[in-house]
């Protein structure tokens, strides 16, 4: 057979023929292939980096955050009502209803059955055809709705198999731990529902968002003002956590948004507000983190007796200022004013009713105490001292590019709205700076207040593991329709997170690389038939000098392996040449951003979309010499097999 | 006397189609045929070798018929013919009278559809492609009308291409075409490229390339064809040449009467059958 080096020096001539056309094929194959290893080194990259600010944030653990799947369409009434469910609402109510009355009547109350509000209304907006019976909807301002709906749940938590001890029967099949308590309400209500305090004052501003901006960025940069205070275990905190010292903290501790930090103290320590370009958002942060950490704010929980009292204040005033010039206005007959002193009592400031009418008052009052609805007016002094800040993530847009795609990579698993308590360290304070005797929310469903139910977060030894209770005993929070007993998905930006970005990869590799692979190809073949069939006088004239089938084979392969050489050099070249352009645009950016997200202003790790490491890379160069040896199989064996007569004989 | 008797029954008619029915036209052809069979057999004859020489190629009742679209041609008809070592034939006729299917066949690039080959000592008809492809090899150096030197290689690497495909040590095939290219006078153009010579150098490179292998027959299909006169004879010259001192057999398929006089033997062809 011909020796290799004679083969390289007449398949080196070959390559020399046809050479525009050849030349065009290699650089499409090899831009094909050069997007390939471009996605592949900057995934790596990202993957990489990724791991090492997961790392460096003590957050290197597969957790996810499971939640019970309560099915609330059969625990709750919305929508078009079934006659089952009108029947089941009606015979509820008719029960409600003589309970009450029973009580009034064993209290020795007068009761008026004007004051009861039917659960259902008429709906004349259903259709015709339904029965009149049936066109109807629920009414949320009767109280036989919460009424029911509580029941149900009730019932339905008696049997239910999704509590906590079920999720950790489950969950200890895969080895989970922790189990750790996450978003827990508090049952404090959000700004404005607390009176925030500043310089002494107690804000009764109303409760306008502070942008108008529809989109989440209105709410997210404000997010103390919007966010409810949650309580969630101080283990899933660490990456904001500032301190963990629980001896000398003067007020509840919480990690807050730093973009409400910096609202709430900017001018206070010279903190200005979020600045748009991310090179400078991690000095913004270090700065907030270094000077804000430790600093209390003070608000005023006012229970919903002094909320409504407070709403008459401004009912009043308004309808005063109002009438200012009205001769025919009646002044309210009993006028509170605002307190004197932050977070001080709401004192009469005008009693102008009668004798009858303050009779009458009483004895409401009396009857609202021996029916246990009575609730007196109660505030209390609520001290909250910064002990972690975490970056409330504004609107983010997918289409901007990849710094803000992989930001949404990173940060999206956060529930960024909220304001964390860390609940070790809030069980460590002294009771009189908790607020566990505030008054329970009376619109509090029973799945709020019942730990059962409640969101956890399972810890895994392996990524394997988390993985696979994720697809055996959950579904994802986004599924509509789930049979399982628990939601659940990936929580924080953790390890399980990379695998994430691993499953991202394979969903786009799924469709790019068969794509281009097919596609080179393709053009591999045609380019390589073209060049074949043009070259078929020249290998009648290699058989008439004596050269055998195989002799000719060899010198093609040699040829199609010179071309792929090519394909190879030029992809790498490209490829890197693309990724290291990706990194050089967006590597700084990202590195700011992520350390941004992470909370790492010191020290952070660089973040860079180059990273050769991938053994993919490989697996490219391998796949371009096979798809150029396959796509060559066909016109090499046609051309092989043809007699030499044939070409010879078209002379 | 001739007559339409020797004509076999029921060919009478296709005989006399080929001189649109002028029986006349066909008698005279045929007594041509008669007197030239007569002088054949008395004289030298082109049909066989010369008796004194060991023969190398032989052909026997050798008929080529392919299909050129829906019709059958009948490239060579009952072709008996034997070549000597050392022999310079020439095989001349019209275009499309079958003498490169002639030369093709003796060659073994093709296969005759009836009738016996053999080329040197090896019967070829049956041979497998691998065989034929050494036979080629060993014993045949082909040259071609158009030359076909490897427009991206050097003269130099152009002469080592048969050489390729055979075991030869790199060594002695680097000294053999110095050798060769000193023969054809070519010594000072073994780095030049074939775009960089005259049409006389690349033909007698390819004349040199032809033998590298050391071939006993060398087979030129109209090597002269594309070449002024001068050059033409320069290449027979250098044909001769070789025969006289490798005792190469030299087959030439030619139109040009001036060159197959030059050789030993001249073998006519005519609708693919020697007249």
């Amino acid at each position: 057979m011909i020796r290799p080096s004679y083969a390289v020096q007449l398949a080196r001539t070959k390559l020399r023929s046809k050479r525009g056309v050849l030349i065009t094929s290699i650089i499409v194959a090899s831009l094909l292939f050069a997007a390939l290893i471009a996605t592949v080194i900057v995934f790596a990259g990202a993957e990489k980096s990724a791991q090492e600010f997961i790392k460096k944030a003590g957050s290197d653990r597969y957790l996810v955050k499971a939640t019970p799947n309560i099915p609330y369409d059969k625990l709750t009434f919305s929508g078009t009502l079934s006659l089952e469910d009108i029947r089941t609402i009606k015979a509820f109510e008719a029960q409600y209803y003589q309970a009450l009355r029973d009580k009034y009547k064993a209290l020795g109350l007068e009761y008026n059955e004007k004051s009861e509000v039917s659960a259902l209304q008429p709906a004349s907006w259903l259709p015709e055809s339904l029965p009149d019976e049936q066109r109807v909807m629920v009414n949320r301002t009767s109280p036989v709705i919460p009424a029911i709906e509580n029941h149900k749940f009730e019932e339905y938590a008696r049997t239910a198999t999704n509590k906590l001890g079920d999720l950790k029967e489950t969950g200890n099949k895969y080895g989970a731990s922790g189990y750790y308590l996450v978003d827990k309400s508090s049952l404090l209500p959000p700004i404005p529902g607390l009176r925030l305090i500043q310089n002494g004052k107690e804000d009764f501003g109303d409760s306008d968002l502070k942008s108008t901006d529809p989109t989440p960025y209105g709410y997210y940069t404000n997010a103390i003002h919007n966010g409810t205070y949650n309580f969630t275990d101080q283990k899933l905190l660490g990456r904001y956590l500032l301190t963990t010292d629980d001896k000398d903290l003067k007020g509840i501790p919480v990690v807050v948004s730093a973009q409400e930090a910096a609202s709430l103290f900017g001018k206070k320590v010279d903190i200005g507000k979020e600045p748009e370009a991310t090179s400078e958002k991690r000095t913004w942060l270090k700065n907030i983190q270094t000077k804000l950490n430790g600093q209390t704010y003070q608000v005023c929980y006012r229970n919903s007796a002094e909320q409504a009292l407070l709403q008459k204040i401004q009912r009043d005033y308004a309808g005063m200022r109002n009438n200012e010039n009205n001769g025919n206005y009646q002044k309210p007959n009993l006028i509170y004013d605002y307190p004197v002193r932050a977070c001080g009592d709401i004192a009469v400031k005008d009693d102008s009713r009668t004798v009858v009418e303050k009779q009458a008052d009483r004895e409401a009052e009396e009857i609202q105490k021996k029916l246990g609805t009575y609730v007196a007016p109660q505030h209390r002094l609520l001290t909250f001292q910064i002990v972690g800040i975490k970056y409330a993530q504004p609107y983010t847009n997918y289409s901007k590019g990849i710094n803000e795609y992989i930001k949404s990579l990173l940060s999206s698993q956060d529930d960024l709205s909220s304001l964390d308590i860390p609940i070790q360290m809030y069980d460590s304070l002294p009771d009189t700076l908790k607020f566990d005797d505030i008054e329970q929310n009376s619109t509090t469903l029973p799945r709020q207040r019942d730990d059962n139910f409640a969101s956890r977060v399972l810890e895994f030894a392996t990524v394997d593991d988390a993985r696979a209770f994720l697809d055996n005993e959950t579904c994802p929070s986004s599924e509509t329709h789930c049979n399982k007993k628990f939601l659940a998905d990936p929580y924080g930006s953790n390890y399980l997170i990379l695998d994430e970005i691993g499953k991202l990869f394979n969903r786009i590799a799924s469709i790019i690389f068969p794509a281009a692979l097919s596609l080179a190809a393709i053009i591999i073949w045609f380019t390589v038939s073209r060049i074949m069939a043009e070259n078929r006088k020249e290998t009648a004239i290699y058989r008439a000098m004596g050269a055998k089938r195989r002799d000719v084979t060899c010198i093609y392969i040699v040829y199609i392996l010179l071309i792929a050489l090519r394909i190879v050099l030029i992809s790498l070249v490209l490829g890197i040449a693309a990724a290291f352009a990706i990194d050089y645009l967006y590597g700084k950016t990202l590195a700011d951003t992520t350390a941004v997200l992470f909370g790492i202003v010191d020290d952070a790790p660089a973040f860079s979309l180059f990273n050769l490491g991938s053994p993919l890379l490989l697996v490219i160069i391998g796949l371009i010499f096979l798809i150029s040896t396959i796509a060559s199989i066909q016109p090499l064996i046609r051309n092989v097999l043809r007699p030499p007569i044939h070409d010879i004989r078209d002379e | 006397m001739v007559g339409m008797k020797d004509i076999p029954d029921g060919k009478i008619e296709e005989f006399l189609s080929l001189f649109d029915g002028d029986a006349s036209a066909a008698h005279a052809a045929l007594v041509r045929y008669k007197q030239r069979r007569q002088e054949l057999a008395s004289t030298s004859s082109p049909l066989r070798a010369h008796p004194t020489g060991e023969e190398i190629v032989s052909l026997q009742g050798v008929s080529k018929r392919y299909k050129l679209g829906k019709q059958t041609v009948n490239a060579l008809r009952d072709i008996t013919l034997s070549i000597n070592k050392g022999e310079f034939v020439a095989i001349t006729g019209a275009s499309g009278s079958g003498k490169s299917t002639l030369l093709q066949i003796i060659g073994c690039l093709d296969k005759p559809t009836s009738g016996k080959v053999r080329v040197g000592s090896k019967e070829t008809t049956n041979l497998s492609d691998r065989a034929l492809s050494e036979l080629r090899q060993s014993t045949v150096g082909f040259i071609f009308q158009s030359f076909y030197l490897q427009p991206f290689l050097r003269l130099g690497d152009n002469l080592t291409v048969p050489a390729m495909f055979t075991n030869k040590n790199k060594k002695d095939i680097d000294s053999k075409v110095q050798r060769l290219l000193q023969q054809v006078g070519l010594s000072e153009r073994a780095r030049h490229f074939p775009k960089e010579l005259s049409g006389g150098q690349i033909q007698r490179a390819a004349i040199a390339r032809a033998l590298i292998n050391d071939p006993r027959i060398i087979l030129a299909d109209e090597p002269t064809g594309n070449l002024d006169s001068a050059n033409g004879q320069s290449i027979i010259d250098l044909f001769k040449r070789i025969r006289n001192e490798l005792g190469t057999t030299i087959v030439v398929v030619t139109h040009d009467l001036a060159i197959a006089r030059q050789a030993d033997r001249v073998i006519e062809l005519k609708d693919g059958a020697i007249v």
